[in-house]
């Protein structure tokens, strides 16, 4: 059974110098800004990170809840008032995205690849209520075809500072080489061998912008063919939070419980993806491939503590 | 309620109930013979031939409890207004019920279980569908757009709302094929149970084989000549293949499976196709019958349903009958020996197959099920003796009364204490079993 292969990192947030930001620029702003700078792009050396954690005060709306849930279906048996998990990643994006459009961020927005994401769901995370967020980047480390770098997000309860959730995104920019690293020989996988299809979905084509709505994440290479081509893929894919939260549908729990999902490739839209969702005690382990080239999407996992 | 006794609802004790026969109409394949029938013209049709053969025109019967397994809106009250479209008395009283494919044993259960309790005296349980009358829908953009459209009020607000139609939202929403939860087909589900269990495309074929070949010969006995009144031109389930043969299922292509290569073995031939039907039994209590001098052909003993974890793959979606079986009988002390006839549905061969070897699996059966020892084989000479769905087609909800009925006669003409196990499959993971008695 394939198993999502997560880096092992903890949350070093503890000497960065805090920028408090009072209202998050939206998505489509941050892009918008990167995309200006296309013509003037960003020298492809990294150098460092800017060493700030970016800190605000947002709420995760019933508006916000309530369509994701009609676009994926009940997330499970989270709670009355109790937020699904992705919604506190969506909520949170907008931050994190604006922090790594500035120009002090070492590694271009766009182009940027999603390599796997680890969430920690501590405690239910009230709806509607004002919540502190902080978002980082830690860890700029060589990686065989370009640079890493690790995303983090906490999200605290205000009053009594108590961490809610947290995540851990890994993203991959394939034009940038950290100086004087030594780049790492591409680890050799093991051809993948399918399991048994106990799943399947159908990703209509107009999925990445529904997700798009839903998340604000209008990420053109989601959105339409075109769109996709005009920044070099070969067309329009899925987000693949979009499959992380398929793969969380109907299954999300009581806190606490982890999550995490490695992404191999991209789900070109539209999608007819095989699942095999395998449950050993406390762990189910979702697999997601393309049956007709036997290629695999993603490796993921759910785990009750 | 003439009954002397206390009705054991009201602290008297229980009191059997019986089959005292039924009606079908023939089983058309989609898209055919049935074209333009809606479920309620069948459902009606359905009703009078039983209602005609038994002399209940004019008659107040306690019940008729029936469905449809893909049903319009608008037959919301389907059972009823068939009910008023008869010759019964408009004071019977009708409820429609849904479980997928499991409906039908749920509808004649129900009557049996309230006649058991003296709540009624007779009874019928039925169940009908139509897939060339599918229900289709507006999707949900633009079900949304209509609501705002009926919300707006002022013609301003209307053509604003108007002008956010698009072509896309004229695309009507079909009646999934596919489980809810997991995407898959129900013929690709099986495919992973048939495969699971080892079951040979040859195994499968002489499941089909002898369903065609079984009701055939039904059909030349007579079996059928009061079980069914004619409809639309049909006189017998024109999906009925007499004389099918191995060779000719043998050369059908694959159907179902196509990701297990070699080792995919389910072709249209041992599949159940998309079909139309309706079916009905009576039922009553024994002193209803002895008033109304009707014969008893059947004691309708139990029903009993379960469900299985389908979703994450720890289950067959259609082996929830594996978990209901033993149940009912260990309800009632009996073995798979203690049996006459087997009434396996045929949704698909594989799935009769994979029952069968469930069951007298010792590691499901210690492991899944819980038991100590597997509960057994079942004599394949005892099932499915006067074919079965892959013959005569599956109109779901059709399909319970279907076998009831016929069931019901078989054991008579067996004789009395004769017993008769009914298993049917059922989308969503669920599945319905009954326990029949002859007289």
């Amino acid at each position: 059974m394939e198993t999502p292969n997560i880096i092992d990192s903890d949350p070093k947030p503890e000497s960065l110098r805090i920028v408090s930001v009072q209202e998050t620029p939206s998505l489509t702003s941050s892009y918008g800004k990167v995309a200006a700078s296309v013509v003037r792009p960003k020298k492809p050396i990294a150098v460092s990170l800017p060493g700030t954690c970016w800190q605000t005060t947002d709420v995760i709306s019933r508006q916000l809840v309530d369509d994701y849930n009609s676009l994926l279906g009940a997330s499970g048996s989270v709670g009355h008032n109790s937020a699904p998990s992705l919604t506190a990643h969506i909520t949170a994006f907008s931050l994190s995205t604006a922090m790594m459009a500035e120009r002090d961020f070492p590694l271009p927005l766009l182009g940027m690849v999603h390599l796997q994401h680890k969430v920690w769901h501590m405690s239910d995370i009230p709806i509607g209520q004002p919540l502190r967020i902080a978002t980082w980047a830690q860890n700029l480390a060589p990686h065989h075809a370009g640079t890493t770098v690790e995303i983090w997000v906490q999200i605290f309860d205000p009053t009594t500072d108590k961490l809610l959730w947290q995540s851990m995104a890994l993203y991959l920019s394939r034009s940038v080489q950290l100086p004087g690293a030594e780049q790492p020989q591409r680890p050799q996988r093991e051809r993948f061998q399918p399991p048994a299809i106990t799943a399947q979905w159908h990703l209509p084509k107009d999925i990445g912008r529904r997700y798009g709505a839903v998340s604000g994440d209008r990420n053109p290479i989601h959105l339409s063919n075109i769109t996709a081509k005009a920044l070099g893929m070969p067309g329009a894919i899925a987000h693949g939070m979009y499959a992380a939260g398929r793969m969380l549908a109907g299954r999300e729990t009581t806190a606490p419980y982890t999550w995490a999902i490695e992404f191999a490739s991209p789900m070109r839209l539209p999608a007819k993806v095989a699942v095999n969702y395998h449950q050993a005690d406390d762990l189910e382990l979702i697999t997601g491939w393309n049956a007709r080239k036997d290629k695999l999407h993603f490796t993921a996992e759910i785990r009750l503590h | 309620m003439t009954s002397t006794s206390n009705a054991a609802i009201a602290g008297g004790s229980l009191r059997p109930a019986v089959v005292l026969g039924g009606n079908r109409i023939p089983f058309a394949r989609a898209h055919g013979a049935y074209t333009g029938a809606s479920n309620q013209d069948m459902l009606t049709s359905t009703l009078e031939g039983l209602i005609a053969r038994f002399g209940l025109q004019g008659e107040q019967l306690g019940e008729v409890v029936a469905g449809a397994v893909m049903k319009h809106s608008a037959d919301f009250n389907l059972t009823r207004e068939s009910v008023l479209g008869t010759s019964l008395a408009a004071h019977t009283p009708a409820h429609d019920v849904q479980t997928a494919c499991a409906t039908g044993i749920e509808t004649v259960g129900g009557v049996a279980n309230k006649i058991r309790l003296g709540q009624i005296d007779s009874g019928i349980g039925g169940g009908v569908d139509t897939i060339s009358d599918a229900p289709l829908a507006f999707n949900s953009d633009a079900r949304e757009l209509f609501m705002q459209l009926n919300r707006a009020r002022t013609t301003q607000d209307k053509i604003k709302v108007a002008m956010k139609l698009r072509p896309k939202h004229f695309a009507p929403l079909a009646p999934q094929a596919g489980e809810v939860r997991t995407g898959l087909s129900m013929g690709e589900h099986q495919a992973l149970t048939t495969h699971d269990w080892g079951v040979t495309r040859q195994e499968q074929d002489e499941i089909a084989m002898n369903s065609h070949n079984n009701m055939a010969a039904a059909y030349e006995e007579g079996f059928f000549n009061d079980l069914m009144t004619p409809f639309r031109g049909l006189d017998r389930d024109n999906n009925m293949r007499p004389g099918s043969d191995l060779e000719s299922l043998g050369k059908l292509r694959i159907a179902f499976g196509k990701q297990l290569g070699e080792e995919a073995t389910m072709t249209a031939g041992n599949s159940t196709p998309m079909t139309d039907g309706a079916a009905a039994a009576l039922l009553s209590s024994e002193e209803w019958a002895e008033t109304n001098n009707l014969p008893i052909l059947a004691e309708f003993m139990d029903f009993e349903v379960a469900a299985v974890d389908f979703v994450n793959g720890e289950d067959g979606l259609l082996m929830a009958p594996t978990y209901a079986i033993p149940r009912i009988l260990d309800r009632h002390g009996l073995g798979l020996d203690d049996i006459d006839f087997f009434e396996i549905h045929e949704a698909f061969a594989g799935t009769v197959a994979a029952t069968m070897k469930a069951l007298a699996d010792e590691d499901y059966n210690k492991n899944v099920l819980g038991r100590d020892k597997a509960l057994g084989q079942i004599d394949p000479t005892k099932l499915n003796v006067k074919g079965s769905s892959l013959a005569a087609g599956h109109p779901f909800a059709a399909t319970g009364p279907r076998i009831v009925a016929s069931l019901s006669k078989m054991l008579h003409e067996k004789g009395p204490d004769s017993l008769g196990l009914i298993s049917v499959c059922a989308a969503g993971g669920q599945g319905a079993v009954a326990l029949l008695r002859g007289r």
